[in-house]
Protein backbone atom coordinates (compact mmCIF):
# COMPACT_ATOMS: atom_id res chain seq x y z
CA UNK A 1 0.00 0.00 0.00
CA UNK A 2 1.39 3.30 -1.06
CA UNK A 3 2.31 5.63 1.71
CA UNK A 4 0.14 8.80 2.37
CA UNK A 5 2.94 10.40 3.98
CA UNK A 6 6.64 9.98 2.38
CA UNK A 7 9.39 12.32 3.54
CA UNK A 8 13.13 11.88 3.23
CA UNK A 9 16.06 14.00 4.33
CA UNK A 10 13.52 16.99 4.32
CA UNK A 11 15.36 20.07 5.62
CA UNK A 12 13.51 23.76 5.99
CA UNK A 13 15.38 26.76 6.86
CA UNK A 14 13.25 30.37 7.96
CA UNK A 15 15.24 33.23 7.30
CA UNK A 16 19.19 32.19 8.54
CA UNK A 17 17.91 29.53 10.90
CA UNK A 18 17.39 25.84 10.48
CA UNK A 19 14.65 24.90 12.16
CA UNK A 20 14.22 20.91 10.23
CA UNK A 21 16.79 18.80 8.83
CA UNK A 22 17.25 15.04 8.66
CA UNK A 23 13.43 14.52 8.59
CA UNK A 24 12.32 11.37 7.43
CA UNK A 25 9.21 8.72 7.74
CA UNK A 26 6.16 7.69 6.00
CA UNK A 27 2.71 6.93 7.63
CA UNK A 28 0.84 4.30 5.99
CA UNK A 29 -2.96 4.44 5.63
CA UNK A 30 -4.48 2.82 8.86
CA UNK A 31 -1.25 4.17 10.84
CA UNK A 32 -1.52 6.27 13.84
CA UNK A 33 2.15 8.59 13.55
CA UNK A 34 2.10 10.85 16.92
CA UNK A 35 4.62 13.00 16.47
CA UNK A 36 6.59 14.22 19.60
CA UNK A 37 9.06 16.65 20.84
CA UNK A 38 9.55 19.81 22.79
CA UNK A 39 8.64 23.42 22.24
CA UNK A 40 10.23 24.65 19.37
CA UNK A 41 11.27 21.32 18.33
CA UNK A 42 9.12 22.13 14.72
CA UNK A 43 6.97 19.93 14.96
CA UNK A 44 4.13 22.24 13.75
CA UNK A 45 5.95 23.58 10.94
CA UNK A 46 6.45 20.20 9.85
CA UNK A 47 2.56 19.61 9.46
CA UNK A 48 2.94 23.06 8.03
CA UNK A 49 5.47 22.08 5.24
CA UNK A 50 3.29 18.86 4.49
CA UNK A 51 -0.01 21.39 3.98
CA UNK A 52 2.19 23.19 1.71
CA UNK A 53 1.67 26.25 4.09
CA UNK A 54 5.81 25.93 4.08
CA UNK A 55 8.10 25.71 1.95
CA UNK A 56 11.26 23.21 2.11
CA UNK A 57 14.73 23.63 1.10
CA UNK A 58 15.84 20.24 0.42
CA UNK A 59 15.31 16.25 0.56
CA UNK A 60 11.96 15.32 -0.67
CA UNK A 61 7.62 15.74 0.19
CA UNK A 62 5.25 13.72 -0.71
CA UNK A 63 1.97 13.55 0.88
CA UNK A 64 -1.08 11.66 -0.92
CA UNK A 65 2.15 10.72 -3.81
CA UNK A 66 2.43 14.42 -4.66
CA UNK A 67 4.48 17.06 -3.43
CA UNK A 68 2.61 19.63 -1.34
CA UNK A 69 2.82 22.55 -3.59
CA UNK A 70 1.42 20.27 -6.74
CA UNK A 71 -1.84 19.02 -4.32
CA UNK A 72 -5.76 20.46 -6.06
CA UNK A 73 -8.15 21.25 -4.16
CA UNK A 74 -9.65 17.98 -4.74
CA UNK A 75 -6.24 16.22 -2.75
CA UNK A 76 -6.64 18.64 -0.22
CA UNK A 77 -10.28 17.67 0.27
CA UNK A 78 -8.89 14.56 1.60
CA UNK A 79 -6.68 15.61 4.19
CA UNK A 80 -8.41 16.60 7.90
CA UNK A 81 -6.21 19.37 9.40
CA UNK A 82 -6.84 20.71 12.99
CA UNK A 83 -4.42 23.34 13.47
CA UNK A 84 -2.83 23.98 17.15
CA UNK A 85 -5.09 26.82 18.71
CA UNK A 86 -7.60 28.82 17.04
CA UNK A 87 -7.20 32.65 17.13
CA UNK A 88 -9.95 34.50 15.27
CA UNK A 89 -11.91 37.69 15.42
CA UNK A 90 -14.12 37.09 18.45
CA UNK A 91 -16.21 40.24 17.56
CA UNK A 92 -17.95 38.75 14.46
CA UNK A 93 -21.14 37.58 14.42
CA UNK A 94 -20.97 34.24 13.24
CA UNK A 95 -23.49 30.64 13.91
CA UNK A 96 -21.58 27.27 14.25
CA UNK A 97 -24.15 26.35 10.93
CA UNK A 98 -22.83 28.84 8.70
CA UNK A 99 -18.86 28.19 9.58
CA UNK A 100 -19.67 25.18 8.84
CA UNK A 101 -21.54 25.53 5.36
CA UNK A 102 -18.95 28.13 4.51
CA UNK A 103 -16.43 25.48 5.43
CA UNK A 104 -18.01 22.21 4.12
CA UNK A 105 -19.77 24.01 0.42
CA UNK A 106 -23.17 22.88 -1.25
CA UNK A 107 -22.42 18.97 -0.23
CA UNK A 108 -23.69 20.14 3.46
CA UNK A 109 -26.70 22.49 3.11
CA UNK A 110 -29.32 20.54 4.99
CA UNK A 111 -29.29 20.93 8.49
CA UNK A 112 -29.63 17.39 9.70
CA UNK A 113 -26.39 17.19 7.34
CA UNK A 114 -24.76 19.64 10.22
CA UNK A 115 -26.59 17.70 12.85
CA UNK A 116 -24.87 14.57 11.81
CA UNK A 117 -20.94 16.16 11.21
CA UNK A 118 -21.55 17.41 14.71
CA UNK A 119 -22.91 14.27 16.26
CA UNK A 120 -18.81 12.84 15.47
CA UNK A 121 -17.98 14.97 18.12
CA UNK A 122 -20.52 15.27 20.51
CA UNK A 123 -21.48 18.51 19.79
CA UNK A 124 -25.16 18.80 17.75
CA UNK A 125 -26.51 21.31 20.22
CA UNK A 126 -23.83 23.85 19.45
CA UNK A 127 -25.35 24.26 15.63
CA UNK A 128 -27.23 27.19 15.97
CA UNK A 129 -24.42 28.62 18.69
CA UNK A 130 -22.62 32.04 17.74
CA UNK A 131 -18.74 31.05 17.36
CA UNK A 132 -17.62 33.81 19.31
CA UNK A 133 -19.73 32.68 22.51
CA UNK A 134 -17.76 29.14 22.32
CA UNK A 135 -15.79 27.93 24.55
CA UNK A 136 -11.85 26.77 23.02
CA UNK A 137 -12.51 23.74 23.91
CA UNK A 138 -15.94 23.90 22.22
CA UNK A 139 -14.89 25.72 19.36
CA UNK A 140 -12.02 22.97 18.67
CA UNK A 141 -14.86 20.14 18.93
CA UNK A 142 -16.57 22.13 15.71
CA UNK A 143 -13.34 22.40 13.95
CA UNK A 144 -12.36 18.68 14.18
CA UNK A 145 -16.58 18.04 13.50
CA UNK A 146 -15.30 20.16 10.13
CA UNK A 147 -11.99 18.19 9.42
CA UNK A 148 -13.58 14.87 9.81
CA UNK A 149 -16.63 15.41 7.82
CA UNK A 150 -15.51 14.96 4.25
CA UNK A 151 -14.23 11.68 5.13
CA UNK A 152 -10.45 12.22 4.49
CA UNK A 153 -8.02 10.07 3.87
CA UNK A 154 -4.92 11.57 5.87
CA UNK A 155 -5.77 13.30 9.14
CA UNK A 156 -3.32 16.26 10.29
CA UNK A 157 -3.69 16.81 14.11
CA UNK A 158 -1.79 19.75 16.10
CA UNK A 159 -2.80 19.01 19.80
CA UNK A 160 -6.16 18.88 18.39
CA UNK A 161 -7.46 17.97 22.28
CA UNK A 162 -6.47 21.45 24.08
CA UNK A 163 -8.86 22.73 26.02
CA UNK A 164 -11.57 19.73 25.67
CA UNK A 165 -12.44 18.20 29.29
CA UNK A 166 -11.57 14.32 29.77
CA UNK A 167 -14.28 12.84 28.86
CA UNK A 168 -14.77 15.11 25.18
CA UNK A 169 -10.97 14.10 24.58
CA UNK A 170 -11.55 10.39 25.19
CA UNK A 171 -14.40 10.34 22.98
CA UNK A 172 -12.21 12.14 20.32
CA UNK A 173 -9.33 9.54 20.67
CA UNK A 174 -11.86 6.74 20.45
CA UNK A 175 -13.68 8.61 17.25
CA UNK A 176 -9.88 8.99 15.47
CA UNK A 177 -8.82 5.08 16.14
CA UNK A 178 -12.20 4.24 14.76
CA UNK A 179 -11.50 5.73 11.66
CA UNK A 180 -8.08 4.55 11.67
CA UNK A 181 -8.59 0.50 12.18
CA UNK A 182 -12.13 0.45 10.32
CA UNK A 183 -11.79 3.06 7.23
CA UNK A 184 -7.98 2.67 7.03
CA UNK A 185 -7.33 6.84 7.71
CA UNK A 186 -3.93 7.67 8.30
CA UNK A 187 -3.27 9.54 10.86
CA UNK A 188 -0.34 12.31 12.02
CA UNK A 189 -0.83 13.88 14.92
CA UNK A 190 1.05 16.07 17.22
CA UNK A 191 0.75 15.88 21.38
CA UNK A 192 2.51 16.30 24.57
CA UNK A 193 0.36 14.12 26.16
CA UNK A 194 2.58 11.01 26.28
CA UNK A 195 0.24 9.01 27.79
CA UNK A 196 -2.46 9.69 24.93
CA UNK A 197 0.17 8.61 22.65
CA UNK A 198 1.33 5.79 24.50
CA UNK A 199 -2.28 4.62 23.83
CA UNK A 200 -3.46 5.11 20.47
CA UNK A 201 -0.33 5.65 18.46
CA UNK A 202 0.86 2.88 16.54
CA UNK A 203 4.23 4.55 16.07
CA UNK A 204 6.02 7.61 17.24
CA UNK A 205 8.49 9.69 15.80
CA UNK A 206 10.53 12.09 18.03
CA UNK A 207 12.02 15.79 16.45
CA UNK A 208 14.32 17.89 17.94
CA UNK A 209 14.79 20.02 15.10
CA UNK A 210 16.16 16.70 13.66
CA UNK A 211 14.94 13.02 13.55
CA UNK A 212 16.22 12.10 17.41
CA UNK A 213 14.10 8.52 16.74
CA UNK A 214 11.09 6.52 15.63
CA UNK A 215 9.45 2.70 16.92
CA UNK A 216 6.70 1.25 18.37
CA UNK A 217 5.26 3.42 21.78
CA UNK A 218 7.16 0.73 23.69
CA UNK A 219 10.42 1.02 22.16
CA UNK A 220 10.36 4.92 21.84
CA UNK A 221 8.83 6.01 25.69
CA UNK A 222 11.61 5.00 27.48
CA UNK A 223 13.33 6.76 30.08
CA UNK A 224 17.06 7.23 27.92
CA UNK A 225 14.68 8.17 25.09
CA UNK A 226 12.75 11.14 26.76
CA UNK A 227 15.16 12.32 28.36
CA UNK A 228 17.46 12.42 25.42
CA UNK A 229 14.27 13.99 23.81
CA UNK A 230 13.08 16.55 26.09
CA UNK A 231 16.58 16.72 28.32
CA UNK A 232 15.44 15.88 31.81
CA UNK A 233 14.10 12.81 32.93
CA UNK A 234 10.10 12.01 31.96
CA UNK A 235 8.21 8.57 33.01
CA UNK A 236 5.64 7.59 30.85
CA UNK A 237 2.81 5.21 32.15
CA UNK A 238 1.84 2.47 29.00
CA UNK A 239 -1.42 1.63 28.57
CA UNK A 240 -2.02 -2.21 28.03
CA UNK A 241 -5.33 -2.57 27.23
CA UNK A 242 -6.80 -3.39 24.18
CA UNK A 243 -9.41 -1.44 21.50
CA UNK B 1 -40.11 66.38 0.43
CA UNK B 2 -42.93 66.45 -2.06
CA UNK B 3 -41.32 69.40 -4.09
CA UNK B 4 -38.01 68.42 -4.05
CA UNK B 5 -38.87 65.06 -6.09
CA UNK B 6 -39.97 66.97 -9.20
CA UNK B 7 -36.06 67.75 -9.81
CA UNK B 8 -34.05 65.46 -12.09
CA UNK B 9 -31.50 65.89 -9.50
CA UNK B 10 -33.34 65.28 -6.35
CA UNK B 11 -34.31 62.17 -8.22
CA UNK B 12 -30.62 61.18 -9.71
CA UNK B 13 -29.55 61.89 -6.27
CA UNK B 14 -32.27 59.24 -4.31
CA UNK B 15 -31.61 56.92 -6.83
CA UNK B 16 -27.44 57.24 -6.10
CA UNK B 17 -28.04 56.62 -2.69
CA UNK B 18 -30.34 53.91 -2.71
CA UNK B 19 -27.64 51.91 -5.01
CA UNK B 20 -24.81 52.36 -2.68
CA UNK B 21 -26.74 52.69 0.44
CA UNK B 22 -27.04 49.10 0.26
CA UNK B 23 -24.31 47.45 -1.67
CA UNK B 24 -21.85 49.80 0.20
CA UNK B 25 -22.65 48.11 3.67
CA UNK B 26 -23.12 44.99 2.48
CA UNK B 27 -19.59 45.04 1.24
CA UNK B 28 -18.51 46.74 4.71
CA UNK B 29 -19.21 43.34 5.96
CA UNK B 30 -16.96 41.73 4.44
CA UNK B 31 -14.31 44.90 4.94
CA UNK B 32 -14.64 44.50 8.20
CA UNK B 33 -14.23 40.15 8.52
CA UNK B 34 -10.62 40.79 6.55
CA UNK B 35 -9.93 43.44 8.74
CA UNK B 36 -8.61 46.14 5.41
CA UNK B 37 -10.80 48.71 6.77
CA UNK B 38 -8.15 50.94 6.59
CA UNK B 39 -7.11 49.31 3.46
CA UNK B 40 -10.39 50.95 2.03
CA UNK B 41 -9.98 54.37 3.31
CA UNK B 42 -6.52 54.34 1.60
CA UNK B 43 -7.92 53.23 -1.41
CA UNK B 44 -10.43 56.50 -1.52
CA UNK B 45 -7.57 58.49 -1.19
CA UNK B 46 -6.06 57.18 -4.01
CA UNK B 47 -8.54 59.53 -5.66
CA UNK B 48 -6.75 62.53 -5.09
CA UNK B 49 -4.06 61.03 -7.23
CA UNK B 50 -6.71 60.22 -9.86
CA UNK B 51 -8.31 63.24 -10.15
CA UNK B 52 -5.28 65.35 -10.44
CA UNK B 53 -4.25 62.49 -13.24
CA UNK B 54 -7.54 63.53 -14.67
CA UNK B 55 -7.35 66.71 -14.95
CA UNK B 56 -3.94 67.03 -16.07
CA UNK B 57 -4.42 64.50 -19.12
CA UNK B 58 -8.23 65.66 -19.91
CA UNK B 59 -9.80 62.37 -18.89
CA UNK B 60 -12.93 61.97 -17.39
CA UNK B 61 -12.39 61.42 -13.40
CA UNK B 62 -14.88 58.11 -13.24
CA UNK B 63 -13.17 56.55 -15.64
CA UNK B 64 -9.90 57.48 -14.31
CA UNK B 65 -10.24 56.27 -11.02
CA UNK B 66 -11.16 52.88 -12.47
CA UNK B 67 -7.75 52.44 -13.43
CA UNK B 68 -6.19 54.21 -10.81
CA UNK B 69 -7.57 52.68 -7.66
CA UNK B 70 -7.30 48.92 -8.38
CA UNK B 71 -3.77 49.87 -9.29
CA UNK B 72 -2.92 51.95 -6.12
CA UNK B 73 -5.12 48.56 -4.45
CA UNK B 74 -2.70 46.21 -6.04
CA UNK B 75 0.46 48.50 -5.49
CA UNK B 76 -0.45 48.32 -2.05
CA UNK B 77 -0.87 44.56 -1.74
CA UNK B 78 2.30 43.78 -3.17
CA UNK B 79 4.48 46.05 -0.66
CA UNK B 80 2.52 44.60 2.00
CA UNK B 81 3.40 41.03 1.05
CA UNK B 82 7.47 42.04 0.23
CA UNK B 83 7.59 44.42 3.04
CA UNK B 84 7.80 43.75 7.14
CA UNK B 85 6.16 46.60 7.58
CA UNK B 86 2.95 46.60 9.65
CA UNK B 87 -0.14 47.37 7.68
CA UNK B 88 -1.14 50.31 9.35
CA UNK B 89 2.40 51.59 8.99
CA UNK B 90 2.38 51.27 5.33
CA UNK B 91 -1.15 52.25 4.85
CA UNK B 92 -0.38 55.36 6.74
CA UNK B 93 2.72 56.12 4.40
CA UNK B 94 0.20 55.31 1.48
CA UNK B 95 -2.24 57.74 2.28
CA UNK B 96 -0.36 60.56 3.26
CA UNK B 97 1.84 59.69 0.44
CA UNK B 98 -0.81 59.65 -2.56
CA UNK B 99 -3.18 62.39 -0.66
CA UNK B 100 0.01 65.12 -0.58
CA UNK B 101 0.75 63.95 -3.90
CA UNK B 102 -2.66 64.65 -5.33
CA UNK B 103 -3.63 67.56 -3.74
CA UNK B 104 -0.39 69.19 -4.79
CA UNK B 105 -1.23 67.93 -8.78
CA UNK B 106 -4.75 69.39 -8.52
CA UNK B 107 -4.15 72.60 -7.02
CA UNK B 108 -1.12 72.77 -9.86
CA UNK B 109 -4.04 72.56 -12.62
CA UNK B 110 -5.14 75.30 -14.63
CA UNK B 111 -8.65 74.84 -13.62
CA UNK B 112 -7.78 73.51 -9.75
CA UNK B 113 -10.67 70.38 -9.18
CA UNK B 114 -12.90 71.59 -5.86
CA UNK B 115 -11.30 69.78 -2.98
CA UNK B 116 -14.18 69.95 -1.50
CA UNK B 117 -16.32 67.80 -4.06
CA UNK B 118 -13.46 65.31 -3.83
CA UNK B 119 -13.58 65.48 -0.06
CA UNK B 120 -17.53 65.02 0.67
CA UNK B 121 -18.96 64.35 -3.01
CA UNK B 122 -21.19 65.91 -5.23
CA UNK B 123 -24.47 63.42 -5.10
CA UNK B 124 -26.66 66.91 -6.10
CA UNK B 125 -24.65 66.53 -9.09
CA UNK B 126 -25.13 62.84 -10.66
CA UNK B 127 -26.09 62.12 -14.25
CA UNK B 128 -27.93 59.67 -15.91
CA UNK B 129 -24.56 57.98 -16.78
CA UNK B 130 -23.36 57.92 -13.27
CA UNK B 131 -26.21 55.98 -12.33
CA UNK B 132 -26.14 53.55 -14.94
CA UNK B 133 -22.41 53.41 -13.96
CA UNK B 134 -23.49 52.34 -9.85
CA UNK B 135 -26.49 49.82 -10.93
CA UNK B 136 -23.56 48.23 -12.94
CA UNK B 137 -21.08 48.37 -10.12
CA UNK B 138 -23.65 47.24 -7.74
CA UNK B 139 -24.42 44.39 -9.73
CA UNK B 140 -21.09 43.13 -10.61
CA UNK B 141 -19.87 44.11 -7.08
CA UNK B 142 -22.80 41.69 -5.73
CA UNK B 143 -22.21 38.64 -7.99
CA UNK B 144 -18.41 39.10 -6.78
CA UNK B 145 -19.31 38.58 -3.41
CA UNK B 146 -21.77 35.90 -3.71
CA UNK B 147 -19.29 34.33 -5.52
CA UNK B 148 -16.19 34.96 -2.98
CA UNK B 149 -18.49 34.63 0.36
CA UNK B 150 -17.90 31.88 1.95
CA UNK B 151 -13.89 32.31 1.18
CA UNK B 152 -14.27 35.04 2.84
CA UNK B 153 -15.80 34.00 5.65
CA UNK B 154 -13.21 30.78 5.82
CA UNK B 155 -10.13 32.99 5.46
CA UNK B 156 -12.08 36.09 8.11
CA UNK B 157 -12.44 32.76 10.32
CA UNK B 158 -8.87 31.45 10.31
CA UNK B 159 -6.46 32.02 7.24
CA UNK B 160 -3.93 29.36 7.46
CA UNK B 161 -6.53 26.65 8.08
CA UNK B 162 -8.51 28.21 4.79
CA UNK B 163 -5.11 27.71 2.85
CA UNK B 164 -4.84 24.39 4.15
CA UNK B 165 -8.19 22.92 2.92
CA UNK B 166 -7.51 24.66 -0.62
CA UNK B 167 -8.82 27.88 -0.85
CA UNK B 168 -6.81 29.85 -2.86
CA UNK B 169 -6.09 32.54 0.32
CA UNK B 170 -4.34 34.84 -1.97
CA UNK B 171 -6.34 35.09 -5.32
CA UNK B 172 -9.48 35.85 -2.92
CA UNK B 173 -8.13 38.29 -1.23
CA UNK B 174 -6.59 40.04 -4.13
CA UNK B 175 -9.74 39.82 -6.57
CA UNK B 176 -11.77 41.14 -2.98
CA UNK B 177 -8.98 43.94 -2.79
CA UNK B 178 -9.28 44.78 -6.29
CA UNK B 179 -13.45 44.55 -6.39
CA UNK B 180 -13.19 47.15 -3.30
CA UNK B 181 -10.85 49.73 -4.81
CA UNK B 182 -13.58 49.35 -8.25
CA UNK B 183 -16.76 49.90 -5.91
CA UNK B 184 -14.68 52.76 -3.85
CA UNK B 185 -13.14 54.65 -7.51
CA UNK B 186 -17.30 54.34 -8.58
CA UNK B 187 -18.98 55.73 -5.23
CA UNK B 188 -16.60 58.66 -4.96
CA UNK B 189 -18.01 60.83 -7.18
CA UNK B 190 -21.87 60.27 -5.35
CA UNK B 191 -20.47 60.57 -1.58
CA UNK B 192 -16.63 61.54 -2.05
CA UNK B 193 -13.18 60.18 -0.12
CA UNK B 194 -14.00 60.79 3.36
CA UNK B 195 -17.70 59.47 3.45
CA UNK B 196 -16.95 56.51 1.68
CA UNK B 197 -15.22 54.64 4.62
CA UNK B 198 -18.03 55.84 6.43
CA UNK B 199 -20.73 53.73 4.19
CA UNK B 200 -17.96 50.69 4.42
CA UNK B 201 -17.56 50.31 7.55
CA UNK B 202 -20.15 52.09 9.90
CA UNK B 203 -22.97 50.21 9.28
CA UNK B 204 -21.28 47.02 9.31
CA UNK B 205 -19.28 47.81 12.26
CA UNK B 206 -22.74 48.91 14.03
CA UNK B 207 -24.59 45.59 12.30
CA UNK B 208 -21.39 43.80 14.34
CA UNK B 209 -22.96 44.89 17.41
CA UNK B 210 -26.62 44.28 17.32
CA UNK B 211 -26.51 40.56 15.25
CA UNK B 212 -26.05 37.15 16.31
CA UNK B 213 -25.46 35.87 12.61
CA UNK B 214 -23.99 36.76 9.79
CA UNK B 215 -27.43 36.72 7.82
CA UNK B 216 -28.13 39.08 10.53
CA UNK B 217 -24.83 41.17 10.21
CA UNK B 218 -25.91 41.78 6.50
CA UNK B 219 -29.72 42.46 7.14
CA UNK B 220 -29.00 45.07 9.75
CA UNK B 221 -26.10 46.38 7.54
CA UNK B 222 -27.78 46.84 4.62
CA UNK B 223 -30.60 48.73 6.67
CA UNK B 224 -28.42 51.01 8.94
CA UNK B 225 -26.60 52.07 5.37
CA UNK B 226 -29.62 52.93 4.15
CA UNK B 227 -31.28 54.80 7.16
CA UNK B 228 -28.14 57.27 7.33
CA UNK B 229 -28.04 57.78 3.52
CA UNK B 230 -31.88 58.84 4.03
CA UNK B 231 -31.42 61.04 7.04
CA UNK B 232 -28.06 62.45 5.45
CA UNK B 233 -29.90 63.03 2.69
CA UNK B 234 -32.67 64.66 4.24
CA UNK B 235 -30.36 67.00 6.63
CA UNK B 236 -28.61 67.97 3.83
CA UNK B 237 -31.75 69.53 1.83
CA UNK B 238 -32.42 70.96 4.93
CA UNK B 239 -29.70 72.86 6.19
CA UNK B 240 -26.56 73.89 3.76
CA UNK B 241 -24.83 70.61 4.13
CA UNK B 242 -23.14 68.35 1.94
CA UNK B 243 -24.76 65.06 1.75
CA UNK B 244 -21.92 63.06 2.44
CA UNK B 245 -20.63 64.70 5.56
CA UNK B 246 -24.53 64.74 6.68
CA UNK B 247 -24.60 60.76 5.80
CA UNK B 248 -21.21 59.88 7.46
CA UNK B 249 -22.40 62.07 10.67
CA UNK B 250 -25.84 59.87 10.82
CA UNK B 251 -23.60 56.57 10.55
CA UNK B 252 -21.42 57.66 13.22
CA UNK B 253 -24.25 58.61 15.41
CA UNK B 254 -25.88 55.33 15.06
CA UNK B 255 -22.68 53.54 15.68
CA UNK B 256 -21.84 55.44 19.05
CA UNK B 257 -25.42 54.98 19.99
CA UNK B 258 -25.66 51.21 19.84
CA UNK B 259 -22.11 50.62 20.92
CA UNK B 260 -22.83 52.82 24.56
CA UNK B 261 -25.62 50.43 24.50
CA UNK B 262 -24.84 47.42 23.52
CA UNK B 263 -20.75 47.24 24.11
CA UNK B 264 -20.77 43.55 25.66
CA UNK B 265 -20.46 42.53 21.69
CA UNK B 266 -16.46 43.62 21.77
CA UNK B 267 -16.35 47.13 20.05
CA UNK B 268 -15.38 48.47 23.51
CA UNK B 269 -12.95 47.77 26.66
CA UNK B 270 -14.83 45.97 29.19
Amino acid sequence: MNPLIRLSDVRVVLGERVILENIGFELAPGETVALIGPNGAGKTTLLRVLLGLLPYHGGMVQVLGKAPHQMTRADRKQIGYVPQALQFDRTMPLLVRELLQAILGDAFRRREQLQQVLQAVDAVHLLDREVRALSGGELQRVVIAGALATQPKLLLLDEPATGIDLGTRLHFYDLIEELRTAHGVGILIVSHDLSIVSRYATRVVCIHHRLICQGTPQEVLQMPMMEQLYGHPVAVYHHHEEG
Amino acid sequence: MAEWLQYDFVRNALWAMLLLGVFYPLLGVFVVGQRVAYFGDAVAHSAFVGAGLAGLLGWQMGDTLLITAPLFALMVAWFQQRTRLPADTLLVVAVTGVSGAGIALVNLLETPLSLSALLFGDVLGLEPSDLWRLLGADLIGLALLVGLAPSLIRIGFHRELAQAQGVPVRLVETVFLVGLSLAVAVGIRAVGILPISALLVLPASTARLLAHSFRGMMAWSAGLGLLSLGVGFLIALWQPIPPGASVAVVAMVLFLGVALVRPMQGAMVR
